[in-house]
C-alpha cells in the first residue's frame, strides 16, 4: 500500500477543479466559448456575455466551489473525530441546524444579513452538531444508529421550524424561491461580499483542520490511545466540532442544504490518499469543490433552460453512494 | 527518592471506588508484572499513573515531581501506554501507525523532522515489523499488530512503558514473543516497565517482581516467587491451586473438582 505523493495529487486535484469552473463558466442556458470568457473578464466582449459570466455564472460557480469545499472539509473532520465513516453535516442535522439559524438571520437580520445570516448559521449549526455528538454518545463510542437517528430527528425538527417560519412570516413568503434553495440545497450568490466572507470562513476553518490534522489521526485510532499520545481529546473533539459548525454555517449561508458531498469526497480521497488527515483536509476541499461545481453544472443543463437546484443532483447521485456504504459496513455496525 | 512513584492513590468512578489508598514506588529500569482478578482495579492504577486518569486522592511523583503537574505533552514523552489493541475504521498504513507515536514530539501541523523518522524507523526494526510498513494495520494478524502498537509506544521515546494486557487477545506462541520482545527492550532502552497480565502464571515467569490488586488495594508485592503462592490464589482469586515452579518457570495447577456440576473448585475468599 504506497501512497501517491501529495503535491502530485493536489496538483492534479486542482485541474480538475480548474476544468470543472471553466466549464462551468462556459455551459449553461447559453453557451460561451473559453476565449469569449476571457474577453469578458478582460472587460472587451459584449455586454449581455459579460453580464452573464460576471453576475450571473462566475458567483455561482465560485460559490459552489466553496460550499463543495467547505462540506468536504466538514465531513473529514467529523468522520475523523468521530471514527465514522458515515458522517457529514447533512446526514448529522448540522447543515438543518445551520439552515434554521440563516432562516432566522434572514427574518430579522434587516440590513445586517450580510453578516447576521452566516453568524446565525453558525450558531445554528454549532448547537445541533454539539447536542447530536452528545445524544449519540453511549460511554467513549458514538455508535452508527444513535448518530444517525439523532441526526435523523434533529434533521427533521429544524425542517419542521423553518416551515414553520415560512409559512408564519409574511416577509419570507416573498422569498419563496430563496426558502426553496435553503431547503433543496440551490447555490445562489448574492453578493461578491457573501462569496468573500464565506470563502474567509472556509479558509479560517480549513487552516484550524489542518493544524489539529494530526491529533485527528490520533483520535481516529480511540480517545484512550489519543489521550495516551499527550492530546487533550475533550478539548479538540469541542474544537473540531465549533470548525466543523463554521464550515456548515459557510456552505449553508450560500447553498442551504446540500447532500452528500462531505461524504462522497473524503471516501474519494481516503481510497487514494489513506486517511491521514494532514493529506485529507486539503485534497477532499480540492475533490468537494470539484464534485459540486460539476453536479451545479450538471443541475444547470440537465432540463435546460430550467434549473434544478444543486441539492437535487447530489441526492440523487450521492443518496446511493451513502447506501452503499452502509451495505459495505453493516456488519461491522450490526444495522 | 523513588524514580516512580505513587501515594496513598485513589480512583473513583462516582460510587465506585476503583482504587483504593495505592502506595507504589518503583526504581529506574525495574519491570513488574500487575496482577489481580476482574476489576481490580489494575488498568485504572496503569491509566492513573500514565496521568491519563485524575486521582481523587493521593498523588503519583516522577524523579520528585508530580505527574499531575505536567502538561499533556510532557506526560506522554515520558509514559507511554500499550493498549490491549485498538480498532480504527480507517485504512491507517502500521507506518502511519506507529509514526503517530511521535505525537508528543509534534511540531505545529504535524510535521515530521529528521530525528522523527529516526525514532518511527527504529522502533519498526526494534519489533521486527519493518517488512510490515506498508501494509494496512486492520489486515494484520493479532500478534502482528501488537508489536506495531508496541512500535508506536517505543517511537514515543518515553521512560516508562504502561502495558494493559498486551497479549489478551494472542495465542500462546505470540504471548512469549510479546514478553520475551518487552524484556529485551527494556533491557536494551533502560524502561521501566509495568505490565498489566490476566495470566499469573506468565506474570510470575516473565517479571522479578509481582504487584497483586484485590479490591483497588495492593494485596501483594514482592519478588515473584514469594508472592504467587497457592495461599495467595486462593485469598484473590478464589481458586484452589497448586504452584509448581521450574527453572524460574512458573506453572499453576488449578484442583478440579470431581462433582457433576464439572466446576472446578473454588474456595471463598
Amino acid at each position: 500500500m504506497r501512497r501517491p505523493p501529495l503535491a502530485l495529487s493536489l496538483t492534479a486535484l486542482a485541474v480538475a477543479l480548474g476544468i470543472a469552473v471553466v466549464a462551468g463558466v462556459a455551459y449553461g442556458a447559453v453557451a460561451i466559448p473559453p476565449e469569449r470568457i476571457l474577453a469578458a473578464l478582460g472587460g472587451g466582449a459584449d455586454p449581455t456575455e459579460t453580464a452573464i459570466i460576471l453576475s450571473l455564472r462566475l458567483p455561482r460557480v465560485l460559490g459552489a466551489a466553496l460550499v463543495g469545499a467547505a462540506l468536504a472539509v466538514a465531513g473529514s473532520l467529523l468522520q475523523g473525530m468521530l471514527r465514522n465513516p458515515l458522517a457529514d453535516p447533512y446526514v448529522l442535522g448540522t447543515s438543518a441546524g445551520g439552515a434554521l439559524g440563516a432562516v432566522i438571520g434572514l427574518l430579522f437580520g434587516g440590513s445586517l444579513g450580510l453578516f447576521a445570516v452566516p453568524l446565525l448559521a453558525f450558531a445554528g449549526a454549532l448547537v445541533s452538531v454539539y447536542v447530536v455528538w452528545r445524544l449519540a454518545r453511549v460511554g467513549a463510542q458514538t455508535p452508527v444508529v444513535t448518530l444517525l437517528l439523532a441526526g435523523v430527528v434533529l434533521s427533521a425538527m429544524s425542517g419542521s421550524a423553518i416551515t414553520l417560519l415560512e409559512v408564519a412570516s409574511d416577509r419570507l413568503q416573498l422569498r419563496l424561491s430563496t426558502l426553496l434553495g435553503l431547503l433543496v440545497g440551490g447555490v445562489s450568490v448574492i453578493s461578491w461580499a457573501q462569496l468573500a466572507v464565506a470563502a474567509a470562513l472556509v479558509a479560517v476553518a480549513g487552516a484550524i483542520g489542518l493544524a489539529y490534522a494530526y491529533r485527528l489521526d490520533a483520535i481516529s485510532l480511540g480517545d484512550d490511545v489519543a489521550a495516551g499520545l499527550g492530546i487533550d481529546v475533550e478539548r479538540t473533539k469541542r474544537l473540531v466540532l465549533a470548525t466543523t459548525a463554521l464550515l456548515a454555517a459557510a456552505a449553508v449561508s450560500l447553498a442551504g442544504l446540500v447532500g452528500f458531498v462531505g461524504l462522497v469526497a473524503p471516501h474519494l480521497v481516503r481510497t487514494l490518499l489513506g486517511p491521514a488527515h494532514a493529506r485529507l483536509i486539503p485534497a477532499a476541499a480540492l475533490a468537494g469543490a470539484a464534485l459540486l461545481v460539476a453536479a451545479d453544472l450538471l443541475a444547470r443543463v440537465a432540463l435546460a433552460p430550467t434549473e434544478l437546484p444543486v441539492g437535487v443532483v447530489t441526492g440523487l447521485v450521492g443518496g446511493p453512494f451513502f447506501f452503499a456504504l452502509l451495505w459495505r459496513h453493516r456488519a461491522a455496525y450490526r444495522l | 527518592m523513588s524514580f516512580l512513584a505513587a501515594r496513598d492513590l485513589s480512583v473513583r468512578y462516582g460510587e465506585r471506588v476503583a482504587v483504593d489508598g495505592i502506595d507504589l514506588a518503583l526504581e529506574r529500569g525495574e519491570r513488574l508484572a500487575l496482577i489481580g482478578p476482574n476489576g481490580s482495579g489494575k488498568t485504572t492504577l496503569v491509566k492513573t499513573l500514565a496521568g491519563i486518569v485524575r486521582p481523587s486522592r493521593g498523588e503519583v511523583s516522577l524523579d520528585g515531581r508530580a505527574v499531575g503537574a505536567l502538561t499533556d505533552r510532557e506526560r506522554a514523552r515520558r509514559f507511554a501506554l500499550v493498549p490491549q489493541t485498538f480498532d480504527t475504521p480507517f485504512a491507517f498504513a502500521a507506518r502511519e501507525i506507529v509514526a503517530l507515536g511521535r505525537t508528543p514530539h509534534a511540531r505545529p501541523f504535524g510535521r515530521l523532522a529528521d530525528s522523527d523518522h529516526d525514532a518511527i524507523a527504529r522502533a519498526m526494526t526494534d519489533v521486527d515489523a519493518t517488512d510490515l510498513a506498508d501494509r494496512p494495520f486492520g489486515e494484520l494478524s493479532g500478534g502482528e499488530r501488537q508489536r506495531v502498537i508496541l512500535a508506536m509506544a517505543l517511537a514515543q521515546q518515553s521512560d516508562i512503558l504502561l502495558l494493559d494486557e498486551p497479549t489478551a487477545h494472542l495465542d500462546l506462541a505470540h504471548e512469549l514473543r510479546v514478553l520475551d520482545l518487552v524484556r529485551e527492550l527494556a533491557r536494551s532502552r533502560d524502561l521501566t516497565v509495568i505490565a498489566v497480565l490476566h495470566d499469573v502464571a506468565l506474570a510470575a515467569s516473565h517479571f522479578e517482581r509481582v504487584v497483586v490488586l484485590h479490591r483497588g488495594r495492593v494485596a501483594a508485592d514482592g519478588p515473584a516467587a514469594d508472592i504467587v503462592t497457592a495461599p495467595l490464589l486462593a485469598r484473590v482469586f478464589a481458586v484452589a491451586a497448586r504452584v509448581y515452579w521450574h527453572e524460574g518457570v512458573a506453572a499453576i495447577v488449578p484442583r478440579i473438582s470431581t462433582d457433576r456440576s464439572g466446576r472446578s473448585a473454588r474456595v471463598s475468599p
